[in-house]
């Protein structure tokens, strides 16, 4: 077959994939360029469908599970509404603790739209897991599940892929215990998160603002064509800002100057969002 | 008994011989030696009879056990489905002796002539149409035992030469009040019909049931989700007319060999659409089914009832219902909880409520949310939130308080029992500098804290010990709500630590 002849057949083809995804899609979604690709990327992905956040080592899965919590509240904020539901199992819930009312609320959830689901197995997570992507009550629907890859292959995240799509809910799912090069799935956004360290300028500071929402991440896929390149080995700093419901870039820390040096008038600051 | 092993009951075999319950076994022994045994069992027996009284709620849902060997059913009103009250009667028997009982069955217009005639009378039928003289002279052939009065009272009734009710019935009745208690009286006028029995076996009855009966049994799953769906049509208007909505439903399955198999299913806002219902209850069948719904020879009575109803006005609908309006989105999201819920179990599927405590595990509760919000503030420590949860609340979901901006951080993840941690600090009451939690090391590189949080003083004294919280950090960038829980000095000369949560 001819040089030419291929790049038509692919083009072919890519065209009627185009066409049947397009099909499934409620409402396409804007591709919006700001400034940084990797925001971008997520902001992008977090419209609607299915997303992967895994941690980076299996001590960093309340890490993960906050992302995907800070994920979906961005999520209801742009949707202006919608309910939250959180699914933990038996087994996470016992290693890891259950989500605390307070501290959700202290990340700028409401509660009365807030459920807590707790299964007993990964199986009956992925079920609830389908059926609250399906409702259209929902804005954003997180699991937390300790996934085999013989139980999450492609065809069942492609279910859950249609499933979010149906009902215009995200889907965040956060694998706990297995690493991801061993998954394959139809997800549209594969994040690796951890925990991100604090800056060792002074002995024993205390904590960062935002202390619970900052993270290291790294994108491991994303939507492709779009955005351009992604680099899976590069490490971004990312910070979640409760109040607004978005996100921001972790900017390296400023430590309040000690007392006795700061000047009698604080200087107006300019404000770098 | 007595001293003495007592024989409680003899077959006809044994009563031919001259044997008869409450003579001891020796003297039993002594005149057959070679007599067969068997160990009474009294809660067994009473198990069995109230197994018995849920098989015959398949006539009539008012059936209640009759101690210690019978069983009364109300079948006002129910006789037409079975043919004719000859017809309904012979059939209880017929069952019973299927299922392997030696029965005697009676109808009478009231419980005590019923109980009576069953137990020391060969008549089977008294009609409706019944005269009070005619009702007379049927008491008048029953011995005096058919008024289940004291053994007192009836050696008394012998002694007198009273053996049969006729007697009683035939003497004036102010002397036999005198002499025998008004109990004996009340008791008489209940036999022949004239006044109410003191005793009144409780029923508990549905007030709202749609029920199906089929000659042949159901064995197929799909046919029981049907005639699930046509149940729920049914019972869909009895609902309407009243007003209410459904919150509790119970479907009973009796099977043709004598089991009968319950289902329920909760609803967290009162339900009226018979399409609803019927995919809650498919939902629970289809969590059921996977542990197996043993059908056997198949069902052969299937009945709905709505046990717990609330009320519930019509809602309103608008001309253009919105995509993802406010309004249906509520109602959509109570759905997607009830279905969640029949089929993970009520329980599993929860919502959380703040609370105005300090307590950090009881400072919100999770409440299932078939169930409302709870309403109690726990008093002491050991009063855990999930006692709050088991006892199903009237108060609507809308009652969530949302509560004031709070200005200490609290972690997003909280175990459910603090675990316990060694932890080195420099002084005994500091932030402490590393600890090993789940053996593993971890050191402290940055805090914030303490924060004190001491256990309600109008509790026990002995509850609690003072908590000092703080939010650290370890080297990793994991964030920890450890606590040292007494004071130093104070309150305990070792104060032990515990990691509350993780953020």
């Amino acid at each position: 077959m001819s040089q030419s002849g291929l790049a038509e057949r692919i083009g072919f083809l890519r065209a009627r994939i185009a066409a049947i995804e397009a099909r499934d899609r409620a409402a396409p979604a804007p591709a919006r360029k700001g400034g940084d690709e990797f925001l971008d990327a997520l902001l992008a992905a977090g419209r609607g469908g299915l997303s992967e956040i895994f941690p980076f080592r299996p001590s960093d899965a309340p890490a993960a599970a906050a992302f995907a919590l800070a994920m979906a509240l961005r999520a209801r904020a742009v949707r202006g509404g919608g309910a939250l539901v959180f699914i933990v199992e038996d087994l996470g819930a016992r290693e890891f603790g259950l989500p605390y009312g307070r501290g959700l609320v202290g990340a700028g959830l409401d509660l009365s739209c807030f459920a807590l689901v707790r299964a007993r197995r990964p199986r009956e997570t992925l079920w609830a897991m389908e059926e609250a992507l399906r409702s259209s009550a929902c804005a954003a629907v997180v699991a937390e599940s300790a996934l085999d890859p013989r139980l999450y292959d492609l065809s069942v995240s492609r279910r859950l892929l249609l499933a979010a799509r149906r009902g215009g809910a995200l889907g965040l799912l956060a694998p706990q215990g297995t690493e991801a090069a061993r998954f394959s799935s139809a997800a549209e956004l594969r994040v690796e998160v951890a925990a991100a360290p604090p800056p060792v300028f002074v002995a024993r500071p205390p904590l960062a603002p935002f202390a619970p929402f900052r993270w290291r991440l790294r994108l491991l896929k994303a939507r492709a064509g779009v955005f351009g390149e992604i680099d899976p080995s590069q490490w971004r700093g990312i910070v979640f800002d409760p109040e607004r419901a978005a996100f921001r870039h972790a900017f390296p820390e400023r430590l309040p100057a000690e007392a006795c040096d700061r000047p009698a008038a604080a200087p107006p600051r300019r404000r770098r969002a | 008994m007595k001293g003495a092993e007592r024989l409680t009951s003899v077959d006809a075999g044994a009563q031919r011989l001259g044997l008869l319950p409450g003579m001891a076994v020796v003297d039993a022994r002594a005149r057959r030696p070679s007599l067969v045994l068997a160990e009474a069992d009294p809660k067994a027996d009473a198990a069995l009879v109230a197994a018995l009284a849920d098989w015959s709620r398949r006539f009539t849902p008012l059936a209640a056990p009759d101690p210690p060997d019978g069983l009364l059913l109300d079948v006002t009103g129910a006789a037409h489905l079975f043919g004719g009250e000859a017809a309904l009667v012979d059939e209880i028997e017929a069952r019973l002796r299927r299922l392997g009982f030696a029965a005697r069955a009676a109808l009478a217009p009231g419980p005590a002539l019923a109980r009576a005639l069953a137990r020391f009378s060969d008549v089977k039928l008294v009609s409706d149409a019944a005269t009070q003289a005619e009702l007379d002279a049927l008491v008048a052939a029953l011995p005096i035992d058919a008024l289940e009065l004291e053994a007192g009272t009836l050696a008394g009734m012998r002694r007198a030469g009273l053996d049969s009710a006729g007697d009683l019935l035939a003497r004036p009745r102010a002397p036999l009040a005198a002499r025998f208690g008004q109990e004996a009286l009340t008791r008489l006028d209940a036999l022949t019909c004239r006044g109410r029995d003191p005793i009144t076996p409780c029923f508990e009855a549905p007030a709202f049931i749609a029920e199906r009966r089929f000659p042949d049994g159901l064995t197929r799953r799909e046919d029981v989700e049907a005639t699930l769906e046509r149940l729920a049509a049914d019972l869909c208007p009895l609902l309407e007319r009243a007003g209410v909505g459904a919150r509790r439903l119970e479907a009973v399955f009796y099977r043709v060999d004598g089991a009968v198999k319950r289902l329920a299913a909760g609803t967290s806002r009162p339900l009226r659409d018979p399409a609803r219902l019927a995919a809650l209850l498919n939902e629970r069948l289809a969590s059921v089914a996977e542990e197996g719904l043993d059908t056997g020879y198949g069902f052969d009575v299937l009945r709905l009832s709505a046990i717990e109803v609330e009320n519930a006005a019509p809602p309103q609908t608008a001309l253009v219902s919105p995509d993802f309006g406010v309004g249906a989105d509520d109602r959509d999201l109570a759905d997607l909880l009830d279905r969640l819920g029949a089929r993970l179990g009520l329980r599993r599927v929860q919502r959380l409520h703040p609370r105005a405590a300090h307590l950090p595990e009881c400072a919100v509760a999770a409440a299932p949310a078939a169930f409302g919000a709870p309403e109690r503030i726990p008093q002491k420590l050991t009063d855990f939130c999930d006692e709050d949860a088991r006892r199903p609340m009237e108060r609507p979901l809308e009652s969530l308080r949302v509560f004031p901006p709070q200005e200490e951080m609290r972690p997003l993840r909280l175990f459910e029992r603090p675990e316990p941690i060694e932890a080195t600090a420099l002084v005994p009451d500091g932030p402490p500098l590393r600890f090993r939690w789940r053996r593993v090391l971890h050191e402290v590189v940055a805090f914030e804290g303490p924060e004190r949080i001491a256990p309600p003083w109008w509790g026990a004294a002995q509850d609690g010990l003072t908590r000092d919280y703080f939010h650290v950090q370890d080297r990793d960038g994991q964030l920890f709500w450890l606590f040292r829980e007494g004071l130093y000095a104070t309150e305990t000369a070792a104060p032990r630590w515990f990691v509350h949560g993780l953020s």
